[in-house]
């Protein structure tokens, strides 16, 4: 019996479509991302290391787990839509032989369907070498166990989970939509998984919460060698073992529930509806019907439309799956709401541009996926529920019946949108957190959700009208959508007008809304919900009303549809999107250079090619600088005026510059006139800007001196530049330009070949007939690397001028000479004349609220302290205010006298991420410390130690400053990290010190373990971890053991050698060295000397042997 | 009203030939469609209810023509599909009320009055409150009935509509049906020949997608009076009989066969002449198609 059961569900498959489709379209994209090399393997990683085949077939599996539930999910169901039962029930058939064989005989499908991954990677890794898309030697050996033992460890028990998941379930339920829900909810602990993997490192729910391991398979491969990643499987142990039992062992479970609870009569019969009422005494017999008055004119469409839109209303949220399906991502994301980002073990407030951000970005795919099924149960209603021949045969014209649906999605997408707030305000509440951004709220769920998923709604309904099968829409439409996601994610191609319903980039922030991306995104939108319209106008055409029509059937409906309303309508509604469509790409591709991610590396190659013959120029440098920048910050536009004075510092003549002009608009003078150039490069244009020149100008500039400048001489330059940004890009641009958050550090063109540009990655070089390049090491004691700075440029005398719109502030480097208002226009003027300062200086320019104090150092100084801030943010104001004024009294008694006059703390907008010290002026990102909710007093203070360390990069960074030499950055790096632990370690409640320590710890152990070159000498380091959460670390365990004064006193003395040098030679790692020797007693020399030039074997010690505190996070 | 049909056909793509060249002319008044399973009823019905196309032929009712302008026949149309489903969580009232909005019942009051009448008609008031889900075989097929009649309809299409109902209701609806037919065209399919002799002004006889007879019953019968004749024989000679006589019909009753002939003239041989009746109508001109002997 069960063999012929089996051999039937065999037999059956073998018959259907979709069985083939699936395993083609496995095969096809497993095909094509490993012949094209798409799989985003890192550098000296092969393709087909059994690393890349490990993650892929994870990835995989979560495609496969649909498969698996439209496979799944009706051998069982389709005999009770097919009413099968009534025989079924009277065949000699036995329970064993009908469930076993329905379940085994599905199943193998499920596997064999996985086997096409496999078949598609082999082919893939011989065909791209064949046909020249990837090199040969990207590909490594095609070892068996490389492409079998991922399938058998996370395929097949994935597989085996899902399938018996799905079919114990439509055994149970007795209906397909229980599918829908429970993939969802597997789909969401992919999601926690991944959440957490980015957010909050919990190992444990990173590796158990995921069932498709993905997240598991990531965590477990991050950090591993090019080497390791090429030949090591991973090991069944651990967590990943523990995955693996804990999804099987569900499955299993729910395999044998539903096998010990199966019953032949309960499964058909399902529950039974008794017609109590058949017994009832009938009425009067009755009369004829009196005539009503009918209105099939005028208003009767819009009432029409009202009425189906409610019924179809009705169908979806009287529906407990709906629900069931709502409760489990509302859950989900209540908790990541309330979980939110976390720095340095604190959580943040629970901010509403969070909660938007994180929903629009990891969220939408569980939507998509609600509004996907949505839309096939609403196109499908009819049909399913039997209505179909009524309702078909009802006066309501097509159009009607359709828009109703559409109608009742957008209201389903409507409500969906609402989501960030429904569950964001609760969370907001019960945190206790008042400062809920309504207008966020509100731009992002009418800005960006609600367009966007009323544009997949009607992008789903059209596939479902031209598909005309409720799973195989599916199918199509999560295809297609995911192969638009998968493109543009591993950036192969990102063209946002061809991605449909994809819209620019943009971050939410409490300083600026979504700001200037508003208008872009608009557009996009506008452009997308045309585009949605037409390809429901042509999926109106194939839209089967009455019996089930052939395909050819439909088609020449369709083609006699195809006339009067219907193709003015589609010529109308074509014409708006092809409108929209120009204007998008006049913006994007005309006034805007659009460049694939191909021609990016190909311009970068072409100027490595073209110039790097200047490489060696000598250049002058700055010593002087005065300018005017008018800042329009509403309008993102910013024009400099400034006057350089040049000096040559170099032994040989300069008769020649070469200019690069970043994306501006400049000129530069001398004497009053305009200096001709020469443009050393032109680009070919790319090749979606078809109405843009053939060759486009590079941004480098040849400039040939008016008079050659000799060595010593000065010169003088003007330079007039203008930074705008016309119309709009193809994502993210002006980051740096937003309304309220402008920064700019003043737009002055940059001078020479800059080797930083050039491409790193070498199979990208080669890839563009690049030669490898190797990081170079310059020498300690290299006499070019000692006379210049790490970060170019020289020690200038600063006068700057700025000017913003009426109700913004600036904030730059400088004393404030003068504030004032001049035409509507607020000015204000800085110098920094005496010491001068080493560039970069940043200008900043928003709405702040400001603090003002000043600080009375023990030298008899006045500093005047400045915190300007985003008016809502000031939860942690009074913790910036105590690590200013605490970190300048100490770190100017330890490391000699502040060197400016003013010091200030200001927000910067979200998009810069991060702290930046520049002189007098530390910035530090709104989603930093300003947001930290650390309202639990046992919490680490981060916002007080992280402006410590900005404050410490007054002293080290501005005013010692490192040469381009090995090691050099330890100065502006490792020191000031030491800086701010000493601040703390002052602190009464010494946890604080020992969590900063921790972190640091933690940061320098993660760095040595996934550090494949192996870790240096101090002296000789080049890697971040090395330079500050080592440097730190040890010159921690130092003063430990002098104590820090004495410490403080060496790097006091070394300031002084070292402060405000005007000219070479810099400070470099040896220096610093040097002058610790010299301060230490004598019975330290030979453990200094270890600590600090041998290569490390452990984490950083104190000389007493004590080990530093362990890793904890 | 008058609903012409003129040459129509339809052969779907599997290769069967659903209608072949069917005409028929219907006025107000009850029309009766009888056939074997498959015999194009359903065809037919679907065609002219607006929910599939023909391949050939022309459907006029009155002036209008059926096969392009769907959306004015769709308004004159009360339909009852052979079998049907529902939405299960919507309320019959609910439902039925939302069936009188798309059926251009705009006032609200009127609507409500429609809807319980029908209700009532239908003898389902009491559950009006009741999901759809929740409905027996015949509660749904009653429900389906009441909304067939929503809207004044001009043309009823009734397609098996006594299936699942029992003897008492079956009669309520043909009494309901028989009163709307005096200012309506109602085409009803059914098996059942007595329904069509005892409801119908006119009926046709379709099989195999022709129209083999159109008339009224009662003119039917009479073509056959005087030459229908029956016997009672045993079981094992019916091939005998069959070879030399026109069988119409066969009945076994208490182990003994009954059989029905049409013969010209009295066929001696023990048969004695026998009232006709509509079934002999129907037996004999399916006869000349397939082979209609049930034994």
């Amino acid at each position: 019996m069960f063999s012929q059961i089996f051999l039937f569900e065999i037999r059956y498959r073998l018959r259907r479509p979709a069985f083939y489709v699936y395993f083609i379209l496995l095969f096809g994209f497993s095909l094509f991302i490993f012949a094209k090399g798409a799989i985003g393997a890192p550098e000296k990683v092969v393709l087909n290391s059994p690393a890349s085949l490990a993650e892929f077939l994870a990835a995989t599996s979560i495609f496969l787990m649909l498969v698996s539930s439209a496979i799944m999910g009706t051998p069982l169901y389709r005999d009770l839509e097919h009413n099968t039962k009534e025989y079924y029930l009277s065949y000699p058939i036995t329970k064993a032989g009908y469930f076993w064989g329905r379940y085994l005989g599905s199943f193998f499908f499920v596997l064999v369907i996985g086997l096409g991954i496999l078949l598609g990677i082999r082919l893939g890794s011989l065909l791209g070498p064949v046909f020249g898309w990837q090199p040969a030697g990207r590909y490594g050996a095609n070892r068996l166990l490389y492409y079998f033992y991922p399938y058998f460890t996370i395929t097949v028990p994935t597989l085996f989970f899902t399938s018996s998941l799905f079919f114990g379930l439509v055994a149970a339920f007795r209906n397909v939509k229980v599918i829908y829900s429970s993939g969802l909810f597997l789909l969401l602990g992919y999601i926690l998984a991944n959440f957490f993997l980015h957010n909050i490192n919990n190992q444990t729910i990173i590796f158990l919460a995921d069932p498709f391991l993905l997240n598991g398979v990531h965590s477990a491969q991050s950090g591993l060698s090019p080497q390791q990643l090429n030949h090591n499987i991973i090991p069944l142990t651990g967590l990943i073992l523990e995955n693996r039992i804990l999804w099987v062992s569900v499955g299993a479970i729910v395999l044998a529930i539903t096998w010990w609870r199966f019953s032949f009569e309960r499964f058909f019969s399902g529950r039974l509806t008794k017609d109590r009422r058949a017994t009832r005494p009938a009425p009067a017999l009755p009369a004829g019907l009196t005539p009503v008055h009918t209105q099939l004119q005028g208003s009767y469409y819009r009432r029409t439309l009202f009425s189906l839109t409610r019924i179809e209303l009705l169908n979806i949220i009287r529906d407990n799956y709906f629900w069931l399906i709502l409760t489990g991502g509302y859950i989900f994301l209540s908790f990541v709401f309330w979980n939110g980002p976390h720095h340095f073990g604190v959580k943040d407030f629970p901010r509403t541009v969070f909660f938007v951000d994180v929903f629009n970005d990891i969220f939408l795919v569980f939507v998509f996926l609600i509004i996907v099924f949505y839309t096939g149960e609403t196109v499908h209603r009819e049909k399913l529920t039997g209505f179909a021949f009524i309702n078909d045969a009802l006066p309501p014209p097509d159009w009607v019946l359709n828009s109703a649906k559409i109608v009742s999605l957008c209201c389903l997408a409507a409500f969906l949108s609402l989501t960030p707030a429904l569950i964001g305000l609760p969370v907001q509440l019960l945190r206790g957190y008042t400062a809920v951004n309504i207008p966020v709220y509100f731009a992002s769920t009418f800005v960006i959700t609600f367009p966007k998923l009323v544009a997949m709604v009607l992008f789903c309904y059209a596939i479902q009208l031209i598909v005309n099968n409720k799973f195989a829409a599916y199918g199509v439409a999560i295809t297609i959508y995911t192969a638009m996601l998968v493109v543009s994610e591993f950036n192969y191609f990102n063209y946002t007008p061809l991605l449909y319903s994809h819209i620019p980039f943009v971050w939410a922030s409490d300083m600026d809304g979504i700001g200037h991306m508003t208008r872009p995104i608009g557009w996009f939108q506008f452009y997308w919900t045309a585009a949605g319209l037409v390809l429901i106008v042509i999926g109106s055409l194939f839209f089967a009303r009455g019996v089930p029509r052939s395909l050819r059937e439909r088609l020449r409906l369709a083609s006699q549809r195809f006339h009067g309303p219907a193709r003015i309508g589609f010529g109308a509604l074509l014409a708006l999107f092809l409108i929209l469509g120009g204007y998008i790409y006049y913006n994007v591709s005309y006034l805007n250079e659009y460049l694939t991610p191909w021609e990016h590396n190909e311009r970068n190659a072409l100027v490595e090619k073209h110039l790097k013959q200047y490489a060696g120029m000598p250049l002058p440098r700055i010593t002087r600088l005065s300018m005017t920048v008018d800042l329009f910050p509403g309008e993102q536009r910013e024009e400099t005026h400034a006057t350089l004075t040049v000096m040559n510092k170099d032994h040989r003549p300069i008769d020649s510059l070469l200019i690069d002009g970043d994306g501006l608009d400049f000129d530069i003078s001398h004497n009053g006139a305009i200096l001709p150039y020469t443009c050393p490069l032109y680009f070919p244009a790319g090749k979606f800007n078809l109405f843009r020149p053939r060759k486009e100008p590079s941004d480098y500039r040849l400039y040939i001196l008016p008079v050659p400048l000799q060595p010593g001489d000065s010169m003088q330059f003007q330079v007039h530049s203008n930074l705008a940004f016309p119309g709009f890009r193809n994502s993210l641009y002006a980051a740096n330009a937003l309304h309220n958050g402008m920064f700019t550090t003043g737009n002055l063109p940059g001078a020479g070949y800059d080797e930083g540009d050039e491409i790193g990655n070498n199979d990208i070089r080669k890839d563009h007939g690049l030669p490898e390049k190797h990081a170079i090491d310059i020498p300690w004691d290299d006499s070019t690397g000692r006379n210049t700075l790490a970060a170019g440029g020289d020690l200038i005398s600063y006068d700057l001028t700025v000017s913003t719109s009426a109700g913004q502030w600036v904030q730059a480097s400088g004393r404030l000479e003068k504030e004032w208002m001049q035409n509507g226009r607020h000015y204000f003027h800085f110098i920094q004349d005496n010491p001068g300062l080493y560039p970069p200086a940043a200008i900043a320019t928003a709405r702040y609220a400001r603090w003002t104090d000043t600080v009375r150092l023990n030298d008899g100084r006045t500093i005047q302290v400045e915190i300007d801030y985003h008016p809502v943010h000031s939860a942690n104001l009074r913790r910036y205010q105590t690590a200013l004024k605490d970190g300048l009294r100490y770190f100017s008694r330890a490391f000699g006298p502040f060197p400016y006059d003013r010091l200030c703390l200001v927000e910067s907008s979200a998009y810069s991420r991060n702290e930046i010290s520049t002189p007098g002026v530390i910035f530090i990102s709104e989603p930093d410390g300003w947001v930290a909710d650390l309202r639990d007093r046992g919490d680490f203070d981060y916002p007080y130690y992280t402006a410590a360390v900005q404050l410490a990069h007054q002293w080290w960074g501005s005013t010692v400053i490192p040469n381009n030499t090995l090691g050099a950055p330890i100065i502006n790096s490792g020191v000031p990290h030491y800086a701010a632990l000493a601040l703390l370690a002052r602190r009464p409640d010494s946890t604080q010190v020992q969590r900063a320590l921790d972190f640091l710890n933690w940061d320098y152990t993660w760095g040595h373990r996934t550090d494949h070159d192996g870790e240096r000498p101090l002296i000789n380091a080049n890697k971040g971890y090395e330079l500050d959460a080592r440097a730190a670390l040890q010159l921690y365990a130092l003063g430990r053991s002098i104590g820090f004064d004495s410490l403080n006193t060496a790097l006091r003395a070394f300031r002084d050698q070292w402060a405000f040098r005007k000219g070479g030679p810099y400070a470099g790692a040896h220096d610093l060295f040097n002058t610790l020797d010299a301060h230490i007693p004598d019975s330290l020399h030979t453990w200094l000397a270890d600590a600090w030039q041998k290569t490390p074997t452990g984490p950083p010690t104190s000389p007493t042997t004590r080990p530093a505190p362990t890793a904890r996070r | 009203m008058q609903l012409t049909i003129r040459n129509l056909s339809k052969t779907y793509p599997n290769g069967v030939r659903a209608l072949h060249n069917v005409s028929l002319t219907l006025d107000n008044g009850m029309f009766g469609l009888l056939g074997p399973n498959g015999a194009g009823k359903s065809s037919l019905m679907r065609t002219i209810a607006t929910l599939q196309e023909a391949d050939g032929g022309s459907v006029f009712l009155d002036d209008i023509d059926v096969l392009q302008n769907k959306t004015r026949v769709r308004q004159l149309l009360g339909y009852l599909p052979q079998e049907f489903g529902v939405y299960p969580r919507i309320s019959a009232e609910q439902m039925l009320d939302h069936v009188a909005r798309l059926k251009g019942v705009d006032r609200a009051g009127e609507r409500k009055d429609l809807v319980d009448g029908l209700l009532n008609k239908v003898n389902l008031y009491k559950d009006k409150k009741k999901r759809l889900g929740t409905y027996s075989g015949g509660m749904k097929q009653r429900w389906g009935i009441a909304q067939a009649l929503i809207g004044s309809p001009k043309l009823i299409i009734v397609d098996e509509p006594t299936a699942g109902l029992d003897p008492a209701e079956r009669n309520r609806f043909y009494n309901l049906l028989s009163h709307l037919g005096e200012q309506t065209i109602v085409i009803l399919s059914t098996h059942i020949v007595e329904d069509v002799s005892t409801l119908c002004s006119r009926f046709a006889i379709i099989c195999l997608g022709e129209v083999l007879y159109s008339g009224q019953p009662d003119e039917a019968v009479a073509t056959l009076e005087g030459k229908v004749y029956s016997k009672r024989i045993p079981r094992d000679t019916i091939d005998q009989y069959r070879a030399v006589y026109p069988i119409i019909s066969t009945q076994l009753k208490a182990g003994e066969l009954h059989i029905r002939i049409l013969a010209g003239q009295a066929p001696g041989n023990g048969f004695v002449p026998s009232a006709p009746n509509l079934e002999d109508v129907y037996f004999s001109h399916i006869a000349t198609k397939m082979d209609v002997l049930t034994i």
